[in-house]
């Protein structure tokens, strides 16, 4: 693990705000990961943990407060330099899979490449690697709805890992899976971890929490504790 | 590119029902489109292609009277002789003089083929084959219609006298028209472009025609175009032939107190001129236009409608993609595409459903129009059209697909439960197609009732029961045969009640004639129809008589019988009053014997017009014959075979044809049951696609508001509850295309009924009818969905909570 920082938020502010009501949903927390870090953010329902890991992938926007991605600013950043950072650098993978029921296990694997302009024959041998390494070859030509939902999960690492970003964010990737297939996906995770790349993952498992090199606790939209595996 | 097709393919077929909504949908628009395309290019595109048309006329008679100018297509005979040999600005003179022939045949041909009455033959000069662009095939370039005995024909109808024969061969052949012998002398390619120029036989105009001198007489069989070195010595032309015209006529046209002029419309303009021959009117063109355009825009709504309501099954597929880093040029491109595919499909289903209008639209359908297919010109309309709708439709879908927001759908299960864009605005399409429908539905509703009005109406005579016939007037079909002979021959046959010889009372025919009074305050003048008829007419017909009595044989040369409209025209107190008095017909004194009371002489768009019967024994003045049948409808094929029999006793070489009086009232009405056909495929057209785009509203509606309805369900909710709460809001949005549709299609059927002189009274019930049938059409349209919605298990609906 390096002691570069990837990831460092400070003062964070996030509100939701209806006609009515504004919620704090994250207040003045302040977080760091460092590169080849594998880190669990834990905290009960609504604590904001899963808009804590939109922010940090681009997907949501901060209202106050400074988010450095390897010590660039990028909390002002419009939507193209966001979509930019985040077909390269960042991975996704959800608790509900998200992957396109229209296309096949090697199509929804392929995506991100294609919009990398990755030349096709380029793309054929990276998606059959990664999928040879999450053991889903033989699956490549089905649609999603045809796999289990440890097949489909696994099928969501492959997307997230075939274009080597350096930071994978993970929200709740067993919350849908069986104790055995959420296992065999944690063990992706940690191989891939070993093997250099970042992660972030949001979960409510104890069991999984323990996979990672530090785990975050939070409570009411604040960092509450922090705790390194030993 | 290709997994983007791929991807879309995919999602169309797993979307089936929506994708079949939006094909079929835009198919029906594009269908009318198209059609629409085909019949307004066909019409702007006439006497586009002609060399030089910007310098080619056409001359035509006006006629002054009392500060009345009317327009007449057609010239006096001696007109184009003049014009060529006294303008030396006029390049070409060309008369269209068109020629009757009871018969052509191909004499001497390998098979005898025979024509009757063929049409297009003209008498023209060899300047014709100058002024329009035909391509010769075959024959003497040099010495065109030189000779009075050849005959130059067009491709087609070289091929019709002269089947498997070479056009070389039949170069040199001879064909019959009527007694006289015609060699073919040249054949022309036909025009490939519709034309104002229609001949398709052309003989050296007769020398009795071309060296005429009488100047009084026009004819709309006599035509005459002119090409003019340059348009600035149009004028002086004009002033020039216009005092001939006058020093010619004066003499004869001053004592009906009228004043003949010469005038020239310019070839591109002579298709649209309402007087001219075979033109058509240019506001119908652009009506089509406007038809057209609304069709279409229909279409798109609907489909705008369908795409918008899908957007939240898509959003969370978009959301993915933009997660994964796709750019919203790319998901604006994808969704283009996609746009692009469903309406070439639809481009595609239209041409079968074209096929399928143009049958039943036929007879609304210039005949010419198939000759003229303009592959280019469809497929670039056709290529214009797909992107034009790809365009639009895609509009405003592309914008809400802008809005889907990441966050808001990745951790959705359901998606479909998202709701995007703004419902008012989705809303107000369904008010516009509701819209249109409506105003549709009640002009269908107004019309027919009007035609039925219109035809159930009474004319002031008998139509029931009556067959006419029209006597030879050929010289071999023995046309000299005294109809009075034939109509006593056949007076006798059972099941025959009456038969009379004469004009029939109602009929696109028009006699008329100046009629004289004599009163306190001087001469008074009526403009009547004559109707030209023997003394059973009046029994047969049934006329009302209101004084005196009917037409006598001994009235032919004194006696007169008036309509009352005409006794009102000309001054007499009442039908009483009138009846012995004298009046003055073609210088002649006749007394009126009796006055009938008003009928019908037209159909019902004209008013009463004042009518007189004359009594006759001249053949050409009663061609027809009226023929009562007896009551009992199932003796009439046997009477009709009697009648049949004597007809070929007297006329064995014309064919036996006749028509039931009233099926003939009906044609009077042709263009307005054209019309009427016209409008009910509309109202069908745009009440089919407005429920289509119900249908997928519905749908979507329903997965929306599935845990809302399990909840209602679970809370005691009935399943009529359950319906009325689905239908509710769209009724509503219907109810208020309806409250502005209703005073738009009442202005606009009033208008319409403006034309017609005899009409019904717009009424309430006109309205509300239509506007129950069209919520219930709707409402039957979505109960499939929101029943089935309605009895869902709510069980079902709820476990995915």
């Amino acid at each position: 693990m390096s002691t570069k920082n990837m990831i460092k938020i400070t003062n964070l502010q996030k509100y939701y705000r209806t006609e009515e009501v504004e919620t704090v949903a994250l207040n003045n927390l302040n977080i760091h990961v460092k590169e080849g870090e594998f880190v669990a953010v834990m905290g009960p329902s609504g604590c904001g943990k899963s808009t804590l890991l939109n922010i940090i992938g681009l997907l949501d926007d901060l209202d106050e407060g400074s988010y450095l991605f390897n010590e660039i600013e990028v909390a002002k950043f419009k939507e193209r330099g966001r979509s930019d950072l985040r077909k390269h650098n960042i991975g996704f993978v959800f608790q509900s899979f998200n992957l396109i029921d229209e296309l096949t296990v090697f199509e929804n694997v392929e995506l991100p490449l294609v919009y990398t302009n990755v030349p096709a024959a380029e793309r054929k041998k990276r998606v059959e690697e990664v999928l040879e390494k999450v053991q889903i070859m033989h699956r490549r030509n089905h649609f999603p709805q045809q796999l289990s939902g440890g097949q489909q999960q696994r099928v969501a690492v492959a997307r997230a890992v075939v274009n080597n970003p350096k930071l994978i964010l993970a929200d709740e990737p067993t919350g849908n899976l069986d104790s055995n297939n959420g296992n065999e996906v944690m063990q992706l995770l940690t191989e891939l971890n070993e093997a250099g790349t970042t992660i972030v993952m949001v979960t409510h498992s104890e069991h999984d929490a323990k996979f990672s090199d530090r785990v975050i606790r939070m409570l009411d939209g604040q960092v509450i504790m922090e705790t390194t595996s030993v | 590119m290709m997994s983007t097709i791929k991807l879309i393919f995919r999602q169309l077929w797993r979307n089936r029902l929506f994708t079949f909504l939006n094909v079929f949908g835009l198919a029906i628009g594009i269908s009318a489109c198209w059609l629409i395309f085909r019949i307004v290019n066909y019409e702007f595109s006439f006497d586009q292609h002609h060399p030089e048309s910007e310098q080619i006329y056409k001359v035509h008679t006006s006629y002054e009277e009392k500060d009345k100018l009317d327009h007449f297509d057609g010239v006096p005979a001696p007109l184009p002789a003049y014009i060529k040999d006294n303008f030396v600005n006029v390049e070409l003179t060309v008369p269209i003089f068109k020629q009757y022939f009871e018969r052509v045949s191909n004499n001497g041909g390998a098979q005898k083929i025979e024509f009757e009455d063929q049409p297009e033959i003209i008498g023209t000069t060899g300047d014709y084959f100058k002024m329009t662009p035909y391509v010769w095939l075959a024959g003497d370039q040099r010495n065109i219609l030189k000779n009075s005995h050849e005959v130059i024909l067009t491709e087609s109808r070289a091929k019709l006298y002269f089947p498997n024969t070479s056009i070389d061969q039949i170069i040199g052949q001879t064909l019959s028209y009527d007694s006289t012998l015609y060699n073919v002398a040249g054949i022309v390619k036909d025009l490939a472009h519709p034309s104002s120029f229609l001949g398709k036989e052309f003989i050296r105009i007769p020398e009795q025609e071309w060296n005429s001198t009488n100047w009084n007489n026009s004819n709309s069989n006599w035509q005459l175009f002119i090409k003019v070195k340059s348009s600035a010595s149009l004028p002086n032309l004009i002033k020039t032939a216009d005092k001939k015209a006058y020093e010619m006529t004066h003499a004869e046209f001053d004592k009906f107190g009228f004043k003949m002029h010469v005038n020239t419309v310019p070839l591109k303009d002579l298709h649209f001129t309402s007087y001219a021959q075979n033109n058509v009117d240019q506001k119908i063109m652009y009506g089509l236009i406007g038809i057209g355009i609304f069709l279409l825009l229909l279409a798109c709504v609907n489909y705008i409608n369908l795409a918008t309501a899908q957007i939240p099954q898509r959003a969370k597929e978009i959301g993915i993609r933009k997660t994964l880093g796709e750019s919203q040029k790319r998901i604006t491109k994808s969704f283009l595409l996609e746009t692009f595919c469903i309406t070439a499909f639809s481009v595609l289903l239209s041409w079968p459903l074209l096929i399928l209008i143009q049958t039943v639209l036929a007879a609304y359908i210039p005949d010419q129009l198939k000759l003229y297919p303009d592959p280019w010109g469809v497929s670039l309309f056709l290529a214009t059209l797909t992107i034009t709708i790809t365009l639009i439709s895609s509009g405003y879908p592309i914008l809400l697909t802008n809005k889907v927001k990441i966050v808001e759908v990745i951790k959705i299960s359901n998606a479909q439960t998202l709701k995007f864009g703004n419902l008012s605005f989705r809303k107000m399409l369904i008010v516009f197609q509701f819209l249109i429908a409506q105003l549709f539905v009640i002009s269908t509703c107004i019309i027919g009732l009007q035609l039925k009005h219109a035809l159930q109406n009474n004319y002031g005579f008998d139509k029931d029961a009556i067959i006419t016939l029209r006597f030879p007037s050929k010289s071999y079909q023995d046309s000299n045969v005294d109809p009075f002979v034939f109509k006593q021959a056949i007076k006798h046959i059972a099941g025959v009640e009456q038969a009379s010889l004469g004009h029939l009372p109602m009929s696109n025919d028009h006699w008329g004639n100046a009629l004289f009074a004599k009163s306190d305050t001087g001469q008074l003048q009526a403009d009547v129809q004559m109707k030209f008829v023997d003394q059973d007419n009046f029994k047969l017909y049934n006329f009302k008589m209101l004084a005196g009595r009917p037409l006598q044989l001994a009235d032919t040369s004194t006696g007169i019988v008036l309509n009352l409209a005409s006794v009102q025209k000309l001054g007499f107190k009442s039908a009483e009053n009138a009846v012995g008095s004298f009046v003055t017909y073609t210088d002649k004194q006749r007394q009126i014997v009796g006055v009938t009371d008003n009928f019908h002489t037209k159909n019902l768009h004209a008013a009463i017009q004042p009518v007189v019967m004359l009594s006759s024994i001249k053949k050409w003045e009663l061609n027809r014959l009226s023929v009562k049948l007896n009551n009992n409808s199932t003796t009439w094929p046997e009477t009709l075979k009697q009648i049949e029999k004597e007809w070929k006793k007297y006329y064995p070489k014309a064919p036996f044809k006749y028509d039931f009086y009233d099926q003939q009232i009906k044609e009077l009405y042709s263009s307005d049951l054209k019309f009427s056909k016209i409008i009910n495929l509309f109202t069908s057209t745009t009440i089919l696609i407005s429920c289509l785009g119900l249908i997928g509203l519905v749908t979507i509606t329903t997965v929306q508001r599935t845990k809302e309805i399990g909840i209602r369900k679970v809370l005691g909710s009935t399943v009529l509850g359950i319906i009325g709460l689905l239908s509710k809001d769209y009724i509503k949005l219907i109810l208020i295309s309806i409250l502005i549709a209703t005073p738009i299609a009442w202005w606009a059927m009033h208008k319409w009924l403006d034309d017609f002189a005899y009409k019904i009274d717009l009424s309430w019930w006109m309205f509300i009818i239509p506007a129950a049938a069209t919520l219930l059409i709707a409402f039957f349209t979505m109960s499939y969905q929101s029943i089935k919605a309605a009895r869902a298990n709510p069980v079902n609906s709820l476990r995915d909570e």
